[in-house]
């Protein structure tokens, strides 16, 4: 329990060194939010010529979106010090980290909040709760989709680390690299099966980004995928984990910190 | 006794990728992976008991940082052994970590953008430090380093010697049995390194802290520390006390003395060739005044018989090299290329 406390009381102090910047969090609210309704009006584009997507109707991938768009906004809310580990590295500036008494990578995650991702949460949000009403969900949806979307934003962020942990080797200060798992969720926007097989595959059993919307909500929205689909979300997040977890220490271990 | 650490032939090679010239050779060096080995510590072996205060020094890149981050578990070695109050930093860090503080002076940092007074609130909840214990620090803290002011101050809103005092405060807020500071007196002006060696000094004699500081002020060392690491290039050159040190490497004594009146050329000559029976060299530097270079540990008294016996003394006076010119005559020896390698 002591360590909860220890995480809360850090990643409140992080936020709140974040507050500082006020003028940076609303354009990077605003950022957010223009960035979501243009990848929407695409949609409806999209939606204008296609009665529906691989058998999905505009709202069912409204949802998708809005899943995607919510577990992007978590992540970035509470762990998005990864994007900034690349030039950590280079610059030795995980020395300190490395002294204090802390799970080094939780505690590297949580101390560097992004404000803006409120953009992307609160629209990823209300496109959810949007299609689930207009869909007419069961209950049961309305309980599980919180945990999908914390499940999505762990294994979201495990995929990134494990990108950002390339840095220990292949040590550049930039965070390029970090795009790859970045556009790999976006592709998740739609339905999976629009993809060649080896894509689709790719993002449910490697990086498992179908695992937390696309599939489980398959099969609370009537489609025909199987019940054991409800499970992926959690077993996705823990695999996202233990990985992430073996490449940052494995990571550490060729960390260099700098000459002085 | 456990001793509060230990290395055993400990080293730490760097891997760099070998770059090319130019363009071009960048370019190149895209497609191969050919990279060169360069060792920063060599087979370093030393041992400090538990309260000892120990300084560290050698030139730029003789590899005392590299040491200071293996023994704190954020370098892993490449080769040998070592132990930190029984445990190895770099699998242990994180239980390590509550009984050791840290200081890289080349980068203080506390992590957060945050008031200092915050900052130190945050470590005393990471560090569960026991309200009795953090009374004392945090008020020793305050007082010695002058922190009041700085308290409210946003971290990102400080000068250097500011964040370096902030810095060193929290780095021994929870008593930590062992204290590496790296350089922390590094960028600092005379009176606030003086403020800093104070409270490093009040620190380690109330908790009975074991200190290991890596610094280029050997003021540092001389106010701080009784025991003396000189790297050379990764190796280990010395290792004793601090008077050991001058005994070893202080060669050159003098005996400087000043005349009532210029002596004859004969009287010189005569007494040249006396003192030089005893093992000290003379040199008329101005007309009234001499210096009797030396050598020999203990030949001070008897050389000065002599001078006093043989001319009209006004005032005399002993010099011993000081520690930072026989530190600065070491590295010159070891830089140049003839005499490659220690000793």
């Amino acid at each position: 329990m002591e360590w909860i406390k220890l995480y809360f009381v850090a990643y409140r102090t992080a936020l709140q060194a974040k507050l500082e910047y006020r003028a940076d969090f609303w354009v990077g609210m605003l950022t957010s939010v223009l960035l979501q309704l243009a990848a929407l009006s695409f949609l409806v584009v999209i939606f204008k010529n296609a009665p529906s997507l691989n058998g999905w109707t505009g709202t069912e991938v409204v949802f998708l979106f809005g899943m995607t768009a919510a577990a992007l906004g978590t992540s970035e809310l509470f762990f998005n010090h990864i994007w900034m580990l690349p030039q950590y590295v280079v610059s030795g500036e995980l020395d300190r980290l490395l002294t204090y008494p802390v799970h080094s990578l939780p505690f590297f995650l949580i101390t560097r909040p992004e404000l803006h991702s409120f953009g992307n949460l609160v629209t990823g949000s209300l496109l959810v709760t949007g299609s689930l009403i207009q869909l007419g969900a069961p209950l049961v949806a309305w309980l599980l989709v919180p945990l999908w979307i914390v499940c999505g934003s762990i294994t979201y962020t495990s995929a990134l680390v494990v990108f950002g942990c390339l840095s220990f080797r292949l040590l550049g200060p930039y965070s390029h690299h970090l795009m790859v798992p970045h556009n790999l969720l976006q592709a998740t926007r739609y339905p999976l099966g629009i993809y060649p097989g080896w894509l689709a595959y790719l993002l449910v059993l490697v990086v498992p980004f179908g695992a937390f919307h696309y599939l489980p909500g398959g099969f609370v929205l009537g489609k025909s995928l199987a019940w054991w689909t409800v499970l992926a979300p959690p077993l996705a997040a823990g695999w996202g984990l233990v990985v992430a977890n073996y490449v940052w220490q494995r990571g550490l271990e060729f960390y260099e910190s700098t000459g002085s | 006794m456990q001793p509060a650490l230990e290395t055993q032939r400990l080293s730490k090679t760097y891997r760099r990728r070998k770059r090319q010239p130019g363009l071009f050779g960048a370019v190149r060096s895209l497609f191969s992976s050919e990279s060169t080995d360069v060792p920063a510590v060599r087979e370093l072996s030393f041992r400090i008991e538990p309260g000892e205060r120990v300084g560290l020094i050698g030139e730029n890149g003789a590899g005392k940082s590299t040491t200071l981050k293996m023994l704190t578990g954020i370098l892993v070695p490449t080769a040998g052994t070592l132990s930190v109050l029984g445990r190895t930093p770099h699998k242990e860090r994180r239980q390590l970590s509550r009984d050791i503080g840290v200081v890289f002076g080349q980068r203080p940092q506390l992590l957060w953008d945050i008031p200092v007074r915050e900052t130190f609130s945050l470590l005393k909840t990471m560090y569960r430090i026991p309200e009795a214990v953090y009374a004392v620090t945090y008020h020793e803290a305050v007082r010695r380093l002058e922190l009041t002011p700085l308290l409210s101050v946003p971290v990102r809103q400080l000068s250097l010697g500011q964040r370096m005092r902030c810095d060193l405060a929290a780095a021994l807020l929870h008593a930590p049995r062992i204290a590496f500071l790296d350089e922390p007196t590094i960028g600092l002006d005379v009176s606030v390194k003086e403020q800093v060696r104070e409270f490093i000094v009040e620190m380690q004699a109330r908790f009975g802290t074991t200190l290991l500081i890596t610094t280029h002020d050997l003021k540092d060392i001389t106010e701080t520390c009784e025991r003396l690491l000189l790297l050379d290039r990764g190796e280990l050159l010395f290792d004793g006390s601090l008077p050991e040190f001058e005994r070893r490497f202080a060669s050159k004594r003098r005996i400087v003395v000043e005349l009532e009146k210029a002596i004859s050329e004969d009287a010189r000559v005569a007494l040249a060739a006396e003192l030089s029976a005893l093992g000290g060299a003379l040199r008329v530097t101005a007309p009234q005044h001499l210096t009797v270079e030396y050598e020999r540990e203990g030949a001070a008294p008897t050389l000065t018989q002599v001078v006093l016996s043989r001319v009209p003394v006004a005032d005399i006076v002993l010099e011993k090299a000081d520690i930072e010119s026989i530190v600065a005559g070491i590295y010159r020896r070891t830089a140049s290329p003839i005499e490659n390698g220690p000793g």
